[in-house]
Formats: C-alpha cells, structure tokens, sequence
C-alpha cells in the first residue's frame, strides 16, 4: 500500500533513529528536574553553549561542530543541517533531532573529541556517510567512543594534561556502567 | 539600531533584524524577535521552515482561520487528519494535501514536509512548525484541485521552485487561484458536472468575497 505520510510520537524513547522520507528523527524525553539537553557549538572562540530556552528551535548548519550534552559524549560535524527542537512541561522534557541528509552536498559525518579544558582537538574521524548511511554512522561512532575510552593516552591532553571524560554514544540502552554514569554527569 | 533585512514574498513583506548567518548560530527560532520572519517561509541553510503561531491543544487553532483539519488524498480516496500536538507528520513527496479554511487548493510538493506542534508555555499560543528541504534543480511542487464528489483532477498548475526559489510559491500560488477562479469550466467537474467551490491563498488579507466565503466551506 502506497505510504501517504509517516507519524512519529515526539518525546517517545524508541532508541533508534525514525527514518521518514527525507528527514531521519530521534527523539526522546527526561524528566523537567533531571538532566536536560544543552546544544554546545565549536565556534571561533572555543566551545559555547547555545542559550537554552524552554521551547526551541535551534539550527546546527552543515559544518558545525556540535555535541548535546546527556544525549552523546562527542562532537559531531555533519555535512547535513541538523534541527535541534526542545519543548518543556512542568514534568517533562522532550527533545528531537532532526537531520536532513538528502541535500546533495551530504557525503560525511565526521567525530572529534576535544579537550574539555583547553579545547584542543584530540582526535578527529570521518565517516562516509553518504555511502555507507546515517544509522550506521551512530553504531561506528559508539565503536570509536569505546576504542577512544580504551586508550588511556588519547585522552589526556598534550597541551594541558587534561583528561578527557568517558565519551558515549547516543543511544543509552547500549551504554556500559562507565558510559551511563559520564552520561548523567556531562 | 540594528540593520533591518527585508524580502519580498509576492506581497507580503517580511523583516528580520537578524541576518541569515547569525540565525545560524545562537539564534533561538522560537524567539519572539525571530518567528514573525518565518511566518511564510524562509529559506535558512539547506531547509525552508515556516514558524507560526498557533493555540495548541488537544487540537490546534489558527487564530485567523479557525481550527482545520489536513486531508491527504491517496489511491484509497480522502483521508483527514487532525492536527494534534507533539506528533511529528511528515507528508511524502507526491502526495495531495489540503488544510481545511487555511488554503483552498491541493499542495503537491516533491519536497516531503516535516510538521510539527507544540503547545505553548503556561496556556499562552504554542508553535507550528513546517520543515523541508530545499528543493534543487527541477524539482517543484503543484497547485491542483479535484472535484470534491468524484476526486476527478480539474485543474493544476505547477511551479519549479528548485529553479526559480521560494519566492516564486507564493507569486505560483496567486497565479494557481487566480487561473483556477478565473473560469467556471475549471471548477465543473467533467465526469460527474458537480460545480466546485472557488479556491483560495492562504494568506487570506486578499480574498475575493468569492475567496472569503469558499474559505468558510472548505
């Protein structure tokens, strides 16, 4: 049967990515009092977080280095405009993420990691997304966060002996006892 | 003062005090400063999003229009659809959509469209949102009408606005209704002689009498 159109519940933990037509979409909700998202951007003057509002709308354009805090434990760099939405009720907050990745200069999503005291940039890969697809980008992103946890070296700091907290992943039914407690805290 | 940007959407203007690459970096859409620049559409990075307004409920209300159900039209006839909130609709490409009382036409896009509605803080108006892709090349979108007993096509124009961009949807849009209104031949139905109501734009400040009371019916 011909597909007319697709409804996605917003705030409903599914762990996993909806694919609908041209948009992919994760979403998800925590409680108001617990640990809200916050959008960080990698701009000229360092990391920034984007002013959290309790409804919002916020673009992250190709190119942009952006990580969300309690959501995953990474930077990451798309070469697709991501739409990040945030909508608070007294109890319950949901979240979505909305990245477009049929514009035709979409071929990569790359992940960094940076030193959370200095900034400078620890170690940076891309992934070709473009061919090998989007969903499967967040399951070899969790694989480089636990290759990037196993080694004790790359994350201390050259610059300033910083040491990186324990990266993770975006989708928290898959996270180690490590994972989940550095999910809760950055 | 801040430098006021303005563009031209058919004939509605539309003023932003904030430049296209500083809403692309800590700008909040919501913000009450910024959403009157996306009342129509606008185009930001690689998407078009048009931002409204709306009561958001149980059920969403234009304060303008009303409450309106969405119709899509598939192999299997009409189907409609309550707007309702937190539910994330995106209509696929092709497909033939109408919003009761908000535009009198069906919309083809080869865009799919993402919406989406959130109620509003502490009972105050929530917000609408439209979200797609820009389109590239000659890729398009359609103003068409059907008649409403027999779902038999009457009439369509099309648009490329890959090509010619955003604004030529709502310069494509007066046109549509214009041409489709301008003779009762394209509103009587072909197979089944049912004479269908005017169609009209969705921005309703110039509506013909004629406009303004086919709005009320469909």
């Amino acid at each position: 049967m011909l597909q007319l159109g697709v409804d996605i519940a917003f705030g409903a933990n599914a762990g996993a990515w909806h694919r609908a037509g041209q948009y992919l979409v994760w979403t998800g909700a925590v409680p108001t009092s617990g640990s809200i998202p916050q959008i960080l951007e990698q701009r000229d003057e360092g990391a920034v977080p984007v002013d959290p509002q309790p409804h919002m709308l916020h673009v992250v354009g190709a190119g942009t280095p952006h990580r969300l805090s309690h959501l995953f434990g990474f930077w990451r760099v798309s070469d697709g405009d991501t739409c990040i939405l945030l909508a608070q009720e007294p109890e319950l907050t949901r979240y979505g993420i909305v990245a477009v990745t049929s514009a035709p200069s979409y071929a990569k999503e790359r992940l960094r990691f940076h030193c959370p005291r200095c900034n400078v940039l620890l170690k940076a890969l891309a992934f070709d997304a473009g061919r090998l697809g989007f969903e499967r980008f967040w399951d070899e992103a969790l694989v480089e966060v636990r290759a990037f946890a196993a080694d004790p070296a790359a994350g201390v700091c050259p610059q300033c002996s910083a040491v990186h907290p324990v990266p993770y992943g975006l989708c928290a039914e898959r996270d180690n006892d490590a994972e989940a407690a550095s999910r809760r805290a950055w | 003062m801040p430098k006021t940007h303005a563009a031209m959407y058919a004939d509605l203007e539309i003023q932003t005090e904030i430049p296209v690459a500083d809403l692309l970096a800590d700008v909040d859409l919501l913000d009450d400063r910024v959403i009157k620049s996306f009342s129509t559409f606008r185009e930001l990075g690689q998407n078009i999003y048009g931002i409204r307004r709306r009561e958001v409920g149980t059920v969403v209300i234009d304060p303008k229009k009303g409450k309106s159900r969405i119709i899509d039209l598939g192999p299997g006839g009409l189907v409609h659809r309550e707007h309702t909130a937190y539910n994330v609709h995106v209509i696929l490409g092709g497909v033939p959509h109408h919003s009761e009382h908000s535009f009198g036409y069906w919309h083809i896009n080869d865009m799919d469209e993402l919406n989406l509605k959130f109620p509003g803080k502490g009972g105050a108006e929530g917000y609408s949102f439209i979200i797609m892709q820009k389109p590239q090349g000659k890729q398009g979108e359609s103003f068409a009408w059907y008649c409403e007993r027999c779902l038999t096509m009457l009439h369509e124009m099309r648009i490329e606005t890959g090509r010619d961009g955003l604004a030529a949807f709502w310069k494509g849009e007066a046109a549509a209704v214009r041409s489709y209104n301008a003779d009762e031949k394209h509103r009587r139905c072909p197979e089944c002689g049912f004479l269908n109501p005017h169609g009209y734009c969705w921005n309703p400040s110039k509506d013909t009498p004629e406009e303004a009371a086919a709005r009320l019916l469909w």
